[in-house]
Order: structure tokens, then C-alpha cells, then sequence
């Protein structure tokens, strides 16, 4: 038997559950261990943390006309794949 | 009691981010203690290698528990005094005794492991860098014969605890 741990893609797949608090404890320290030595996931926890606290403070009212049509249109092409 | 805490620059904790205060000063956690969600968490010697940051602290908590191995979870702590000794020479220090510790390998994953070590510890500094060449030796350890790995985080905390002048106070 291994060592019980964490990849890199494996993390990438739960961070949401980290960061949404829906993971066991041994789970989280699996995490945690992982991201102590991982610079990677490391940058990758902090631009993920970063973003749901940017897009978080958006408002409907926040987006330009331009904005919200850019959106509209990658969500249009993003769906019709 | 007292315990152990690796801090990113600044005082910053490396999970949650939260800035510790200056020493002496309590920081007190919003939710009773849970293992990895809530609560002040923080070392014995014996796990130091897993969680190697940039800064070492000494802490005091009150009413710490260990809730799993190594880790005490308390619902304040307070930092005492940063050990200067732990720093990025012995970051690199750190990272040669990991790597010649698992020399042994001789081929197959564990030396892959090992190679890997030793390509990592040239550059080592005292922050996350010193934790991954820990875990590469670890994992040659693990990859040479089980049960290695846990044997070898044992002796790098050992190790880095001796280096920094905690086991002999």
C-alpha cells in the first residue's frame, strides 16, 4: 500500500469542495499536506481564492454594455459545443 | 502548551492567510477547533518536515489538543518568538541531509525520486521549496520499501529540529 496523498489533478478537481467546506477532515489534511509542498497548487489555491472574492463583489450593475455582451456571447458558444 | 508554526512572510498564516499579530499578542479563532477548518493549529517537532514555510515560530496555545498526529488545534494561540535559526542556509542544509539520506536507491522509481531530490535541493530556500525536497526524498524512501515514507518525514523532523536548536532548548 502507498502512501496516502493528493495529486496535483486530483486537487485541482476538489479545490471547490476545500474551499466550500464540504470535505472530511482527513480529506482537508490530504489537502493541506499536498499544497505545503506544491508551489503550483499553492499559486493555483490563491488565484482561485483570489476570484471568488472579485467576482463575489460583482453586481449585475457592475458590467458595461460591452462587458455583458462578451459574456453572453462566450456563454452562447460555450453552450452550443 | 507550547507548540510549533510555520508562517509565509509576514506572519501569514498558509492556509487560511490570516496575518498573526505581533508576539504576545492572542489571535483568537472565530469557531471552536476542528482539524483543518477551524481553530489555531500548530505543531510538535515530530511533523515540522511536512509543513516547512518560510518563517518558524514558537507558539503558545491555550487549550491546544492534538487531533491527529503531530498537529494541536487550541481555540487562541500567541506567537513567543520567531526561530531565527531556521532560515534558508539551513533551508539548504535541510534539503542535502534529505537527499543524502535516500543516496541508497539504485534504480527504479526510488531513484527517480532521489534524483529528483537532489536536483531540487540546489535551490532550495527556506519556504515551500525546503518542504518539496523533503517530500521527492520521502517518496524515494516509500519507493525503496514500505513504509518508508513515513519513516523518513520522521527523521527530516528529527532532523530539522535538531538543526534549529529545538531538542536541545
Amino acid at each position: 500500500m502507498g502512501v496516502p496523498e493528493l495529486t496535483c489533478k486530483e486537487l485541482v478537481e476538489v479545490i471547490t469542495d476545500y474551499l466550500e467546506d464540504r470535505m472530511p477532515a482527513e480529506r482537508r489534511l490530504l489537502f493541506e499536506e499536498h499544497v505545503a509542498f506544491c508551489d503550483w497548487c499553492q499559486t493555483y489555491l490563491e488565484q482561485v481564492r483570489a476570484t471568488v472574492r472579485l467576482t463575489g463583489a460583482l453586481s449585475e450593475d457592475d458590467l458595461g454594455p460591452e462587458a455583458r455582451a462578451g459574456l453572453l456571447r462566450v456563454f452562447r458558444d460555450w453552450k452550443g459545443r | 502548551m507550547e507548540a510549533l508554526k510555520f508562517l509565509r512572510p509576514g506572519r501569514r498564516a498558509p492556509f487560511t492567510g490570516v496575518t498573526w499579530p505581533p508576539p504576545g499578542r492572542w489571535l483568537t479563532a472565530a469557531a471552536p477547533p476542528e482539524l483543518c477548518r477551524s481553530g489555531i493549529h500548530a505543531l510538535l517537532p515530530d511533523v515540522l518536515a511536512t509543513w516547512a514555510a518560510e518563517e518558524l515560530w514558537r507558539v503558545e496555545l491555550d487549550g491546544g489538543r492534538e487531533l491527529a498526529p503531530g498537529i494541536v488545534v487550541a481555540p487562541r494561540g500567541r506567537l513567543l518568538g520567531r526561530v531565527e535559526a531556521w532560515n534558508d542556509q539551513a533551508a539548504r542544509e535541510f534539503a542535502r541531509a534529505c537527499v543524502a539520506h535516500v543516496r541508497a536507491p539504485s534504480g527504479g522509481r526510488a531513484a527517480e525520486y532521489a534524483a529528483d531530490a537532489a536536483a531540487a535541493a540546489g535551490k532550495v530556500v527556506a519556504g515551500d521549496s525546503a518542504a518539496r525536497v523533503g517530500y521527492m526524498a520521502a517518496q524515494a524512501a516509500e519507493a525503496a520499501a514500505p513504509g518508508g515514507f513515513a519513516a523518513e518525514r520522521r527523521w527530516q523532523s528529527g532532523w530539522l529540529a535538531d538543526r534549529v536548536g529545538l531538542l536541545t532548548g
